[in-house]
């Protein structure tokens, strides 16, 4: 390998555009191309190489590949280029369901050169990076209880998106974005043991859920519950992580449109030490970010296990495996559309 | 850059009981009149911020002419005790022995409570925040903070087996009992050369107090070792409180508070350099509303300015926690923490 890694990028919608420009400012990284079929005209407006098919972009003389594609084509993709000696970065999810990820697991076990990494990127937002930070060092107690609101206003023409498309996405919105969520939890206690949910349609025209709620618990007790939904209307990131001796609540997400709000950590603490019955309004402290370096971490963090051959850390095939275990559990589990047939509430 | 909000149930009158407020301050008036009236051997500096010389006259109070600087918008004395003679007043004046023994002591609990234990955590959270592979016990960590003793003991607590170096020089005669925290206290605040290389550096109350805060931060790059990281605190003139009052400001006593600058000429300072990343810069101050609305219920006659009137007349206590908060969110109260770290690669 020469000094820089080189990388091509399958798919170059919005995350591939992110990409992109992570890519481009990584110093020890350097762009061989990129592969689209639907945006071909913009791939070669920005004066970068086209690669007419992923194969001959993973083919061509490269290090690692970004997989930015929808999920039905991940596991393909990833498990090519892994059986070429390739490094693979996929976006979340980490495929359509527990076999996609599976085979891209047992791809990787078959390659130990390889580094796979799945862009959790959540993990590396300021406001989880403090509060695990925080929580780590033992100052609010051990964890009990985690309650997560992940939900988007779907839009008018959601219907229509491919992540609504059973064959192309696998799931809905419990797999397009409740599952940072779900990666969060397990950031923060570990894996769960038990696991219920509840998925609906209810708004929209679709075959898969536009909402789920998942309840959670870990062998320790430690108690979790996530509502994911594309009927919030107003974009909403929330989660609020109870502990003995206080709480931590991560509320808003840094974006490029900013439409989840600014994102604020909320520290919170019992007001006594010696206090058992909690208080209704303790001290509380509020850190406000502006700047997002998550995108750029992840790739920072893939590039240099690539250059000093160490482990993946974040966003591990393991990782993606749990997550993708927990969403197997509730689909499984039967999706109820909501009866709108009477006009009682 | 992390702004941080920090809305308590707390009045100022908690930690500054009134009487020995008053008390203290006649002290301050006194003494300054006795010993300072001539001004003989005071010095002139530049901008405590930026190092300008192109200044505004600001205002006069209690025998000090504050001026603004043209360049940083920062308020400083421009003309001011010499280095030496102020270092006797940190130490050796009878407001400063009253403030330590008696409204310190008075206040002790409520302190504790609402200032100390809340500063440890900022503290603490910040160490396994930004030095997170590091264990306490491997941590260098000095306070030349004024009257730091409340906090090196509470951090001492936690971090029973951290060598704590307490530096700050009011506090050279305290004792303390826990083991792990050595006196070594500095002759003055203006020359931290005797202080051993370390990795953190808490100055509480300090910048408001030194001959010059870019000089500091020089000094802090020799100090500091590398990924260290800074934790201080100083009043800033971009306050709500000191905008709004500006002369009849109560919190602006010299010779406690000599240079007061704006968090713009904070940031520049500290961006400036490739030292330092700015980790934090927020204006937590709880009392700007309160301070804002107390001088005004006291000078009704006064003219002030028809939106304070509008903003405060009124105002119940839960409009004064949420525009406290306000204030903090766009950092515009009076009173900043900072953090910042040293480049880290070695460390």
């Amino acid at each position: 390998m020469s000094s820089k890694i080189k990388a091509g990028i399958v798919g170059f919608g919005y995350m591939g555009e992110i990409r992109l420009r992570n890519v481009m400012e990584h110093p020890d990284m350097e762009l061989v191309g990129i592969c689209d079929p639907d945006r071909e005209s913009e791939i070669i407006a920005k004066g970068i190489p086209l690669y007419k098919t992923w194969q001959s972009l993973v083919d061509a003389d490269i290090d690692a590949v970004i997989i930015c594609t929808p999920n039905f084509a991940i596991p393909g993709i990833a498990v090519y280029a892994m059986n070429k000696g390739k490094h693979v970065f996929c976006e979340k999810p980490p495929g359509r369901n527990y076999a996609d990820i599976k085979a891209i697991r047992d791809a990787e076990l078959q390659n130990p050169a390889v580094k796979l990494i799945f862009g959790f990127n959540h993990r590396h937002h300021p406001g989880i990076t403090d509060a695990k930070a925080i929580i780590d060092s033992g100052s609010l107690g051990k964890v009990l209880t985690l309650r997560g609101v992940y939900g988007k206003g779907g839009g008018y023409d959601y219907q229509t998106s491919w992540r609504n498309d059973v064959n192309i996405s696998g799931g809905g919105i419990l797999l397009d974005q409740g599952i940072h969520m779900l990666d969060l939890f397990r950031y923060f206690v570990g894996d769960f043991t038990e696991v219920q949910g509840m998925r609906g349609i209810t708004a929209f025209d679709i075959e898969v859920e536009d909402n789920a709620v998942v309840i959670l618990r870990t062998a320790k007790g430690q108690l979790a519950q996530l509502h994911s939904s594309a009927t919030s209307w107003k974009h909403i990131f929330r989660l609020e992580i109870g502990c003995e001796k206080g709480y931590a609540v991560i509320s808003g997400l840094l974006s490029k449109t900013g439409s989840y709000g600014r994102e604020t950590l909320v520290i919170g603490r019992r007001p006594s030490q010696n206090e058992r019955i909690a208080v209704g309004n303790p001290r509380e402290e509020t850190i406000y970010y502006d700047h997002d370096p998550s995108w750029n971490i992840e790739i920072a963090h893939f590039a240099e296990c690539i250059l000093k051959n160490i482990p993946i850390e974040k966003g591990t095939s393991m990782d993606a495996l749990k997550v993708m275990e927990l969403i197997d559990r509730v689909y499984k589990l039967p999706i109820v559309h909501m009866d709108k047939t009477n006009n009682d509430k | 850059m992390k702004t941080v909000v920090s809305v308590n149930e707390i009045s100022e009158f908690e930690i500054k009981p009134q009487t020995e407020l008053n008390i203290w301050k006649k002290l301050v008036a006194e003494e300054i009149n006795s010993r300072w009236v001539n001004q003989t051997g005071w010095v002139t500096v530049p901008c405590p911020v930026c190092n300008s010389s192109q200044v505004t006259p600001a205002f006069y109070k209690s025998f000090f002419s504050y001026v603004e600087c043209n360049n940083c918008k920062t308020i400083f004395a421009e003309t001011r005790p010499s280095a030496n003679e102020l270092s006797w007043w940190y130490t050796q004046s009878d407001s400063t022995r009253f403030w330590q023994e008696k409204l310190l002591k008075l206040s002790a609990a409520s302190r504790n409570e609402k200032i100390i234990e809340p500063r440890s955590y900022w503290i603490l959270d910040g160490l396994s925040e930004y030095l997170p592979k590091i264990p306490l016990k491997n941590i260098a960590y000095t306070d030349i903070s004024f009257f730091g003793k409340g906090l090196i003991e509470k951090i001492a607590e936690a971090g029973h087996d951290m060598t704590i170096v307490s530096a700050g020089i009011t506090d050279g005669a305290e004792k303390y009992t826990s083991g792990n925290i050595q006196v070594n206290t500095l002759a003055s605040i203006d020359d931290l050369s005797p202080l051993k290389p370390t990795d953190v550096i808490v100055a509480i109350d300090v910048l408001e107090r030194i001959s010059g805060i870019h000089h500091f931060m020089q000094q802090l790059e020799t100090v500091v070792n590398p990924g260290g990281l800074v934790f201080a605190t100083c009043p800033v003139s971009s306050g709500f409180e000191i905008q709004s009052l500006w002369d009849k400001s109560p919190s602006i006593i010299p010779p406690d508070k000599l240079n007061l600058p704006t968090v713009t000429g904070l940031i520049n300072l500290f961006s400036s350099s490739v030292k330092w990343k700015v980790l934090e810069l927020s204006t937590p101050g709880m009392f700007d509303v309160e301070v804002v609305r107390q001088v005004m219920l006291q000078s009704p006659n006064e003219k002030w300015p028809r939106s304070l009137h509008a903003l405060l007349d009124g105002i119940d206590t839960q409009g004064m926690g949420l525009f406290t908060e306000y204030l903090q969110s766009q950092r515009l109260s009076s009173f900043a923490r900072i953090v910042l770290q040293k480049e880290k690669d070695k460390i």
